[in-house]
């Protein structure tokens, strides 16, 4: 059974696939944190980003 | 998801041992205050989360669950602490049973045991919002909109919103942070740069202009673009590239020092004094300062809770959920001394900035020829350094501002005193060296230029990979504020039309525009509601206490709703409507009999009239018990028909037949006052509300036959020859069990009426036992899915009808 919660990050993770600017890197990676097995936490966060964007330019 | 069936609950809470019959409907559990109710709602909540919320979570001091769960006389043996649940799955209509000991509380066992049946069990086990108590409704309805919020979120299960939001958010802060610094650092060596090259701007043709100048009086060739830093240098050796001092360069990073040291202290003068007042409140409030402390201390804490042991003071919690929202809370009450907090950390990062700048010029004076930096000045400014890198590292946090208020005060950053005299010296030194060849002069301009243009691409780099990280994580951010904006409010307004909808089912005669509002705002959400046409305004403002407990309860109902649509199948009501009167509490019925058909609900009262309206009022089959005592040794006494005639029977095989007695006798005293006044039995008064079984015994019996003596004439009357044969075969039972009844009288005089059970046997007083089930069973309906009591209506004057519940009997008892 879905909670209002997942419904919302459905709408979330649509929506940030619409944005021009997000790579789907950074997208899947910030999925893994908010319903996958990995811990959310603004560390883990910044962590995300800085990997994605580091892979992105190499 | 489920239902309940039947609960036994072993040493729990006030209760040594008791079964109730719920058969998946709703039940009336009702009693005096102190005869153990709430006993039993802890003992459901258990059962299914594995916690008692009331023992558990925010502000509960010293008491939890493991500890104070257990009946107090197996307190240090909570392996006697047992609940079992016989569980109806919805979907599935399977049923389970659901055995959960106070021993281990995160463990259940689950029969038959099945990956399907455990998913659902564990999905209960994450709504503890199924029980609703009076203290829930206050944290709906009569409080403080940021409390408000944090309920409805808890009840909605948002508290995943709330930290993703808050994650996002810092996430974004700290990049943006980062990003910042990074453009910093990117001015900061364009500066040296552009002082170096002499021009006002740094932009690309002013760059090859320069070095192209000084590469044709080298006899090199020109530039056509700066791809990277080693072309401004190509084609000097590294014997040219060894002198790294330029005469001009050094003298204008002297004087640009020299100017920055002298005006750092007027140019952060604002920013300083914001500083010192934010302090100095900070000093003289010292309540402020504590809970600026805590909020501190207690957002370390959250970062590094990682088990139900609190990481600040190694307090052992029952489970980590209920630590984080202790602390949560802690740091929701210091919101106004956060925002003090948080202004005296913006104001740091802007003198952490300028200390970095000022570390900037301190480095470029360092790196001059020893030569020309005096011993003093090179001490000076290493001591100095030192000390400007603790300030930065201060200025982050707010003890190490705390520390630092005295020198805000007196001007920041504290300027060596000597130091405009020595780099007055300094630059004597520097002008007085004798000028370099020109050739010399060029190549160490271009080395310079060449190693400064390198640090303005590399700040360049990070200073464009920090933006676009930050500028990825502000989508992030703001996107998923949107979204959740958008999703909330789309919740809310559903949820106060429901809500609205509800009350209005309530209270709709007097006020039927009421309208509920609800604003999300930040962290709050404001609650308003319509009175009578004058306007909107808190719920707690001019509406009853009865109406706010009905708001309290609609909203939780409207809330319900939205978390498990479709799966609202069971809920406990924890005494929850006792402010408001019997009118709209029997309207308040309707709403749950019209609205909520399909969901089990548990209702506790201390008020035996409304227990009673809840049996008449809902029209759907329902059980219930009443407590009529409570004692640690007992637990509660009680009444559960199903369970009086079990005692009994293992009383009667253990051939005590004054325990046996004891029970019968109270159980017919209780039952027969509803009786009696089910069947308007003519009972002689009295003054003080008492009667005893022999008061009532008779007046009933004479009632009833009577009531089937009006049935049978007016079936006649009406020529219903359907209700004639019912009549028929009514007083047909009726006296069979009367004649059984009077068969046994003498000893039903001597054991209930006189209590001399002395004198009967245990063979003896099961004939009693028969004949008096054999009585009752003849005043309540014989369909076993209804078995309810029959009554008389209306209650007072001629009675018209005598019916059951469920429709089976339904007699007329008017004639023509």
């Amino acid at each position: 059974m879905g909670s209002i919660e997942d419904g919302l990050n459905d709408v979330y993770f649509d929506r940030l696939a619409q944005e021009e600017s997000m790579d789907e890197r950074i997208i899947a990676a910030l999925q893994k944190l908010l319903i996958g097995a990995d811990t959310l936490t603004p560390v883990s966060i910044v962590k995300a980003i800085k990997e994605n964007l580091s892979e992105a330019a190499s | 998801m489920i239902k309940l069936n039947s609960i036994a609950i072993h040493e729990m809470r006030g209760i040594r041992t008791i079964l109730l019959p719920f058969n998946a409907r709703s039940f009336v559990i009702s009693g005096d205050n102190g005869t153990g109710k709430s006993g039993v709602v802890d003992a459901i909540e258990f059962g299914l989360t594995g916690d008692i919320s009331r023992l558990s979570g925010r502000a509960r001091g010293n008491v939890s669950t493991k500890a104070h769960g257990p009946h107090v006389t197996h307190r240090s043996t909570p392996e006697f602490s047992e609940v079992t649940l016989e569980v109806l799955l919805t979907d599935s209509n399977a049923v389970v049973t659901l055995s959960r000991n106070m021993k281990s509380p995160g463990q259940y066992k689950l029969d038959p045991d099945t990956p399907y049946n455990r998913g659902i069990i564990d999905e209960v086990g994450l709504h503890p919002e199924i029980v609703l108590s009076r203290r829930e409704i206050i944290d709906l309805i009569i409080t403080q909109a940021t409390d408000r919020s944090v309920a409805v979120q808890t009840l909605l299960k948002l508290d995943g919103i709330d930290k993703t939001r808050k994650a996002l958010g810092t996430a974004s802060t700290k990049l943006k942070d980062e990003a910042e610094t990074a453009s910093s650092t990117l001015n900061t060596r364009t500066g040296e740069l552009i002082r170096h090259l002499g021009i006002e701007k740094l932009d690309g043709a002013s760059v090859i202009a320069f070095v192209n100048e000084k590469r044709a009086s080298l006899g090199l060739g020109p530039l056509d673009s700066l791809t990277d830093s080693a072309s401004i240098t190509d084609g000097l050796d590294d014997a040219a590239l060894s002198d790294t001092f330029n005469k001009e360069s050094a003298l204008k990073d002297i004087d640009a020092a020299q100017v920055f040291f002298s005006t750092c202290v007027s140019t952060n003068e604002k920013t300083c004094e914001s500083l010192v007042i934010d302090l100095c409140e900070i000093e003289e409030n010292p309540s402020l300062l504590d809970l600026i402390d805590t909020a501190e201390l207690v957002t370390m804490g959250i970062e590094l809770v990682d088990s139900p042991e609190c990481p600040l003071c190694d307090l052992a919690w029952d489970d980590i959920d209920a630590l984080k929202e202790h602390l949560d809370e802690k740091l929701r009450n210091s919101a106004s001394a956060v925002a003090i907090a948080e202004r005296l950390i913006a104001n740091g990062k802007i003198l952490a900035g300028a200390a970095r700048k000022t570390q900037s010029h301190t480095a470029s004076i360092e790196g001059l020829p020893s030569e020309l930096v005096s011993s003093n000045l090179a001490q000076s400014l290493k001591d100095w350094d030192a000390e400007l890198e603790i300030f930065i590292s201060d200025a982050a946090s707010l003890s190490g501002l705390r520390k630092m208020q005295t020198q805000f005060s007196t001007g920041w950053p504290t300027i060596p005193p000597d130091l405009s005299t020595l780099i007055l010296a300094l630059r004597s030194a520097a002008d007085a060296k004798t000028d370099q060849s020109a050739p010399a002069a060029a190549a160490s301009a271009l080395g310079i230029a060449g190693e400064r243009f390198a640090g303005v691409k590399k700040a360049e780099s990070s200073s464009a990979t920090a933006t676009k990280a930050a500028d990825i994580a502000k989508v992030l951010h703001e996107t998923y504020l949107i979204v959740s904006a958008n999703v909330l409010e789309s919740i809310y307004e559903v949820v106060q039309q429901d809500f609205s909808k509800f009350y209005k089912m309530i209270n709709g005669e007097d006020e039927e525009g009421f309208k509920a509002s609800f604003k999300q705002d930040g962290g709050k959400l404001e609650l308003e509601v319509e009175f009578y046409g004058e306007g909107t305004f808190p719920p707690n403002a001019y509406h009853s206490e009865g109406h706010q407990d009905g708001m309290g309860v609609c909203l939780y109902l409207a809330l319900m709703r939205q978390l498990l649509p479709n799966h609202f199948d069971f809920a406990v009501l924890d005494d929850v409507v006792m402010s408001i009167d019997a009118g709209h509490r029997k309207r308040f019925l309707r709403l749950l009999q019209s609205e909520f058909t399909n969901t089990q609900f548990i209702i506790t009262t201390h008020d035996r009239f409304w227990a009673k309206q809840i049996f008449n009022v809902l029209d759907k089959p329902i059980g219930g018990v009443i407590f009529t005592g409570w004692s640690v040794e007992t637990g509660p006494i009680h009444h559960a028909d199903d369970e009086v005639w079990m005692r009994v029977d293992e009383d009667l095989a253990k051939n005590d037949v004054s325990s046996a007695a004891q029970k019968l006798r109270t159980y017919l005293e209780f039952l027969c006052s509803e009786l009696a006044d089910n069947l308007g039995a003519e009972v002689k008064y009295s003054a003080d509300g008492s009667y005893e079984l022999g008061d009532l015994w008779s007046p009933i019996v004479s009632r009833y036959g009577r009531l089937l003596g009006l049935g049978a004439k007016s079936a006649a009357a009406f020529d219903r020859s359907d209700l004639a044969e019912l009549v028929k075969d009514r007083k047909s039972n009726w006296s069979v069990a009367m004649t059984r009844y009077g068969d046994e009288n003498w000893v039903i005089n001597k054991v209930l009426h006189h209590n001399e059970w002395a004198n009967a046997t245990a063979e003896e007083f099961r004939e009693v036992v028969d004949s008096v089930k054999a009585v009752l069973s003849e005043l309540r309906c014989h369909n076993s899915k209804c078995e309810s009591w029959l009554e008389v209506s209306p209650r007072r004057g001629e009675s018209h009808s005598l019916a059951c519940r469920c429709g089976s009997v339904s007699l007329n008892l008017l004639t023509k």
